[in-house]
This record gives C-alpha cells, structure tokens and sequence, in this order.
C-alpha cells in the first residue's frame, strides 16, 4: 500500500495519529476540570472544534446526578474588591478550580486595584474608577490632565485585558470627591455606570453607558453612551432597566419606586411600573426592600421584593411590557435561623449584579458581614460570611458557558 | 435469545459465548459476563454470536484485560443481587460494602498500566460500549491530565499542533486565566 501522506482533513490527523479519536478525548476531557477543558482546547484545531460544539458545552455545564457539581459551573459568582472572594457555587467538585481561580484574580488584578476601585461588573466584564487619594491631587497639571484621560478602566479579570477611557465631561460633576456617585436632585439612582457587552447584542465587546439622572421625574436624565455596567441596573435585550427610587431626596422617605427603562439601539427612554400586587400591598414607608434581576437564562427581567420575613420574585413576561407574573415566594420564617424581630427591619438585599447563578443573596442583622444565599434552582439555602464592605467591593460574575462556547473555533 | 452450544468447541454449556480477539486466539467467557458489553448483549439478542464473536479491533492482550475486568463485574452484580434476600440489612449492607470496597481494590490495580494499554483499554471499552470500564479508564486519564499544558497533552495523546502562533496566541490572550 503506498504511504498516505499530508492528507490534512480534520477527521484524521496528519501522521503520526492521535492515541485516541476525538470523541474519546472528549470523554475524558468532561471528566477533568474547567482548567484542563480550556488547554485542551488549545492544543489543536480538531479538538478545540469539537469542545466548542454546543452538545459538549451543555454536558460539561450541567450538574450530573443529584447534587453533583458540573465540571464546569456555568456560572460563577464572586466579589471583586481589592482581592477576590469566591461567592458562588461552592462547591467541592470544583474546589481546586475555584483556588486557581482565586489566586489568578487576585494576582493579575493587584496592582490595577490598588489605583482603581470597582464601580460596576457585568457579565465577567468590570468597569473600575481611579481611587482618588492625596497623591493623585498633587500632582502636576500637566500629568493629571493625562492621567484624566484614564480615569476609567474596563478590566477583563480573566484574560487581563484593560482599556482605558475618560470620565465622560457632563458626567458626575456635582460630587466632587465621588464623581462616579451623585447621589443628589429629586430621581436618585446609586450609580451610574452600566456596562453592556457582546452578549447583548450590541456588535462591540463592550459599551459603557454613563447616565447623569439628577433631575425631575420628567425623565430629563442625561444619559451619555460611552462605549459597559451598573450594580443596580439589569440589562435585558439591549434594554437597559433602572430601579429608580422618587423621593424628596434619597435621605428622606421615598415615595414610590418605578423602572426607568433605556433602549441602547434605539436611544429611546421608558418607564415600566413595579408589579400592581406589590405596589399595593406594600406601604411604601414600610421595612421594604426590592431590588431587579435578570433571569438565570437572561431573556426576562425579574423583580424581587421583601416584606420583613417574606420574599418574593416577580418575572416580567417580556422586557418591553407585558404583565409581572408571581413566580415564588419565600418565607423567610421557614429557614433554619431565627431572626429577631429587630433584625427584621434590617434584611437587605445584598447587590449581585446579573444574578445568572439564579441565586439571591440577602444580609441581615447586625452582623452585616454575614451573606444568606437562597438558591433559586435548587430550592435551598445556604449561607456563609463574606468579608466584604460593599464600598470596597462588589459582585464579580463569570458566565463560563458562554465563553467556551463563545470562543473562536480557527 | 442466544443459541450457544452449535459452536464446534461447545459443549453443553448453554450460556458460554466465545469471543475471538484481532490476533485469532479465543476466549471463551459466560453470557453474565460477554453481556457487560453492551455490543456483545446486542449480538446475543440478534442470535449472532454462532461460532465465537470476532473482534477485529481488540487484540488478545487487551481482550484478556478486557474480560478479567468483565469477570470481576459480573460476579459482583450477582453477588449483590444474590445476597439481599438471604441477610439481614445489617448483614447485607456488610457485605455490600465488603464487595465494594473488595471492587474499588481490584479497579485501582486494574489501571496499574502503562498510558498506551490504557488508552487500548479504553479503545476497545468504547468500541464494546462497556459503560463501567469506560468510565473508569476515562477517569483514570482525566485525573492525570489535570495540570497539563497545552503542550503537554499534546505529547501525551500524540496530538499534532496545527494551530499558528499567531492563533496560539490569540487563545491564549482570550483565556489567559486557564493557562497561568
């Protein structure tokens, strides 16, 4: 038989051959971890096609028999302050993985925050603000007015990538000091920045939107398209949705809450109101706290609010309008702690971004600290204390799913 | 059904099958046991297992392993299903762990091979589509391929780079976490 030779198909490699088919490669690929599925894929071009295909992605995603942990967690979910702290899933399958993980965030991204602060993060993507410190207003005009072209940084934690953009010049003007927080005017909204990315439609890697709302409720917000995220705003569908708070002023009683809504495409404003039942079944002044999410799948916003004990989430059946409709509620008075009845008053809702891990986690009590994780999924709750002041850090999610199956086939 | 015993070497025993390796040596196993391969049951089902099953893709040597593997399985299964009505829970769940923990021993000495008969073991596990076998020869590769470099899974399963460095680098930049 005359030798066979640079026959490059994909099926067969160029001699010598593989030890194993592909499709054995994979089989022991899905029973590694995360890490070793990535470097497989960059070994070469065969396997990399084979590991990006969306059958593998969804096995390799998906939790195996009750209460195994996927190889790899579709979703993870930590905070970023000046290191990184694993919040979600914990698991034990992928404990290694997430001290890899750790370690890597907390090693590439030290020197960057030591100078910058996070301000808001959105599907693995982060928007960070320069700290603003003694030696940075001492220093010569000349090099500040270069260091202001940079005041603003959109880190990529997991591949390290940074670009750096200016504060946008009509944006955060009136604080001095917290010019990314203006917490002033009759509308107040907590922040400002909103990170959109790839995911979302817009056919860039990321946009940074920076809205300046410290106007009436005449919806007369200036809001600047930049070129990414906004710990209190859910982007849904290239819709950007607020929770805005109407009151005399955010330190004074609030008088109601509704949804501003800002469509990124067509550069059109909207209003959505908050779900009838709770509207009326809440006094406004009441120990209510709410917050927006966006559904694990991130096609439909979702609206959580909580009544002393009781909690409960609403869907919207599409971002554009429709209904709310009662999708759980939770009694809090059912869980394994005993709350006090002062402490009640005090449960927060604490700020987990995206939410794609479909887990919401409250704080309460004195012990501030201290995070209630309550799994949506999977119906159980869990807690643990996270060191984390939430003026130093803040949510961090990784959609690990989507960036193997996003990755470039060659 | 399976209708062994017309094989020339047979005799009466009507549930021994033989199994026929690439290198024409026979094997001659019992239908418990061949049927832990899902491959095999299918043959016996379709009453195509007449004068032995040849298995063009698994030489003598991996066969041997092959069945030794299938033995040991096979015999645990009907133990375990033999043994739940003669014992008390206790009992049973005594020698159940007994049995397990007598199973996990022979499969960790089962995949004291070197790395290229693990990889026929799990050729020809596939190729059987013995489930049990193949999960564990699988796991056994997964677990020492934790840590590796790019690079080095490529040397371990013979793989060819046909990527640039320019691409090389690329995925790299897009996943730098997963390399460092």
């Amino acid at each position: 038989m005359p030798p066979r030779k640079r026959r490059r198909t994909c099926a067969t490699a160029p001699s010598p051959a593989p030890a194993l088919p592909a499709d054995l490669l994979l089989e022991i690929a899905a029973r590694s971890d995360a890490r070793t599925i990535f470097r497989c894929s960059a070994t070469c071009k065969l396997l990399r096609r084979a590991i990006l295909r969306p059958g593998f992605v969804r096995h390799v995603v998906s939790r195996g028999p009750p209460d195994d942990e996927a190889v790899v967690p579709p979703s993870i979910l930590g905070a970023l302050g000046e290191t990184f702290t694993f919040v979600h899933p914990i698991a034990t399958a992928s404990c290694h993985f997430e001290r890899h993980l750790v370690a890597y965030l907390s090693r590439s991204a030290a020197g960057l925050l030591e100078e910058y602060a996070p301000l808001a993060s959105r599907r693995g993507l982060v928007v960070l603000g320069r700290r603003e410190s003694e030696t940075n207003r001492r220093r010569r005009s000349s090099e500040s007015e270069r260091r202001r072209r940079q005041d603003l940084c959109v880190y990529d934690p997991l591949t390290d990538g940074r670009t750096f953009l200016p504060v946008p010049p009509d944006i955060g003007r009136d604080g001095n000091d917290h010019p990314y927080r203006g917490l002033h005017g009759d509308v107040t909204v907590f922040a400002r920045y909103v990170l959109l990315t790839a995911a979302d439609g817009i056919g860039c890697s990321f946009m940074l939107l920076a809205a300046d709302m410290t106007k009436n409720l005449d919806c007369s917000s200036r809001i600047r398209v930049q070129t990414v995220y906004d710990d209190d705003a859910v982007v849904i569908g290239g819709v950007v949705h607020w929770l805005m708070h109407i009151g005399d002023s955010f330190v004074r009683n609030i008088a109601g809450k509704y949804i501003l809504t800002y469509d990124v495409k067509a550069a059109t404003v909207g209003s959505v109101d908050l779900p009838d039942d709770w509207r009326r079944g809440n006094d406004v002044r009441g120990f209510t706290r709410s917050q927006l999410l966006a559904s694990p799948d991130g096609t439909k916003l979702s609206f959580i609010g909580v009544d002393r004990l009781v909690l409960s989430i609403w869907v919207l059946a599409s971002s554009s309008g429709g209904s709310w409709a009662l999708h759980a509620v939770v009694d809090m008075k059912a869980w394994p702690w005993d709350f006090q009845p002062w402490e009640e008053r005090r449960i927060r809702l604490a700020n987990f971004g995206d939410q794609r891990s479909g887990v919401v986690f409250l704080r309460c009590g004195v012990d501030q600290g201290l995070l209630y994780g309550l799994d949506m999924e999977k119906k159980a709750t869990y807690y643990q204390t996270l060191d984390l002041d939430e003026d130093t850090g803040i949510p961090y999610e990784v959609d690990l799913a989507s960036r193997l199956s996003s990755m470039k086939a060659f | 059904m399976a209708s062994a015993g017309s094989g020339d070497e047979k005799a009466a025993a009507a549930a021994m099958i033989t199994l026929i390796s690439s290198d024409n040596e026979k094997f001659e196993v019992t239908e418990a046991t061949a049927t832990l391969s899902q491959t095999i049951r299918h043959m016996i089902e379709d009453g195509c297992t007449d004068g032995g099953v040849p298995l063009p893709n698994v030489t003598s040597k991996i066969l041997a392993r092959v069945i030794e593997y299938c033995k040991k399985h096979a015999t645990a299964a009907a133990g375990e299903e033999g043994s739940s009505s003669s014992f008390s829970d206790a009992a049973f769940l005594e020698v159940d762990r007994a049995f397990l923990e007598e199973l996990e021993e022979f499969d960790d000495a089962f995949l004291e091979v070197d790395r290229a008969t693990l990889f026929d073991l799990i050729l020809a596990a596939n190729y059987l589509d013995i489930k049990g076998l193949l999960n564990l020869t699988c796991q056994k590769v997964a677990d020492s391929v934790k840590g590796k470099t790019p690079e080095q899974i490529r040397e371990m399963y013979n793989i060819v780079n046909d990527l640039t460095p320019e691409e090389e680098a690329e995925i790299r930049r897009e996943t730098q976490w997963a390399f460092e």
